[in-house]
């Protein structure tokens, strides 16, 4: 009996917030990613990334962010600590998968331009084996600009009627632009992700992956 | 009795994994000696030698035979050696290019040193270098 009136309950919330506006994607909305905040990939700092998303009625999307960047790693490589400084630009435009997605269908494909521009620096210290004069400390730094082409498949997620959702996206990426790495390997490409090196050598690699999770929330409506 | 035969058979397993794996480790270019092994013509000309990377003076090293090994600093371009014995103090400096480069994820960055050259002061007339690797250098002093 109070298993049936839990599923009655249920129905009644999904059957009333289907119907609300508020869970529709059309609208203009601000976003925050969360996972960039979280320091998986560093040891400490900070990646902001505050995001714009407009969306038409018929499923349509335009989707901006401007990203800050500065974080340190400490354990990059075995006797230097990493710094990232740098901010980026995103652009992209896609739309709804389905033409009529409902509130917990709406998947969304959006096709990005990435304009990052940063600097790496890895404090160095030269460590002097036998002791004679000490060890010597350095520091090695190098700044890129670099473009990468973007595809994200997105799901969102509405919160209620709340105006709130949760959007949740994988990430592949392409930089298209020629590597500027004169003294190291590039590691981190703010707004795009870590780029992974071949193995011993100081050559990138230009394809990358990575995912973001994002909490949206609807400033206005769009009824056209 | 078992326990000896268990104990003989792990140090055999043990030396038998060091001796396979021992060869094939690769060792990190940052941990290499950073030195010049310097050879002279004449015996006994000097008795002890000192390196200096221009902030204060390493220690001295004796010197017993026709050559002698003396650290080379990181820390800047060129290191100055000065031989000295009861009657006489001689100066080489030695110059060089440092780049840093990246040899792997696991060793991290090394210092290249390269275009070794006599450089100022230096009172020897007849120097040789030869730069059998990155971080070693030969020096003859054939004064």
């Amino acid at each position: 009996m109070t298993r049936h009136a839990s599923v009655m309950v249920m129905l009644a919330i999904v059957s009333h917030t289907a119907l609300g506006q508020a869970s529709s994607p059309a609208g203009l909305s601000v976003g925050f990613d969360i996972l960039k905040t979280m320091p998986i990939f560093y040891s400490s700092g900070y990646v902001l990334e505050p995001s714009l998303i407009y969306t038409t009625k018929n499923g349509l999307m335009i989707d901006m962010a401007v990203g800050f960047a500065n974080v340190k790693k400490d354990t990059l490589y075995q006797n230097s600590t990493y710094f990232n400084q740098g901010h980026y630009l995103r652009l992209g435009a896609g739309g709804m998968i389905l033409k009529h997605p409902g509130q917990f269908r709406q998947f969304y494909l959006l096709a990005d331009v990435v304009y990052s521009d940063f600097t790496e620096r890895f404090k160095v210290r030269f460590r002097d084996e036998g002791d004679y004069y000490g060890d010597a400390f350095r520091t090695l730094e190098q700044s890129s600009r670099l473009v990468a082409l973007e595809v994200q498949p997105g799901y969102r997620l509405p919160i209620g009627n709340s105006g709130f959702s949760v959007n949740f996206q994988a990430r592949f990426s392409y930089v298209v632009t020629e590597y500027d790495a004169d003294n190291f390997p590039v590691y981190l490409i703010p707004g795009v992700g870590c780029m992974g090196t071949e193995k011993d050598t100081s050559y990138n690699n230009a394809a990358t992956v990575g995912a973001s999770i994002r909490i949206v929330y609807k400033l206005l409506e769009n009824n056209n | 009795m078992r326990m000896r035969i268990i104990s003989v058979l792990l140090s055999v397993v043990f030396l038998s994994y060091l001796l396979t794996f021992s060869g094939c480790y690769r060792s990190c270019f940052s941990e290499d000696r950073f030195v010049a092994s310097v050879h002279f013509a004449n015996h006994g000309q000097y008795t002890s030698v000192y390196g200096w990377d221009g902030e204060q003076p390493g220690k001295e090293i004796q010197i017993y035979d026709f050559s002698t090994e003396v650290p080379l600093t990181r820390k800047q371009n060129k290191t100055v050696l000065i031989f000295q014995s009861d009657t006489r103090k001689d100066t080489l400096s030695i110059q060089y290019e440092l780049t840093p480069k990246l040899q792997s994820k696991e060793c991290g960055f090394y210092l290249d040193a390269d275009h070794y050259q006599v450089g100022e002061p230096t009172t020897f007339s007849n120097v040789e270098l030869q730069s059998p690797s990155s971080s070693q250098i030969t020096v003859y002093i054939n004064d």
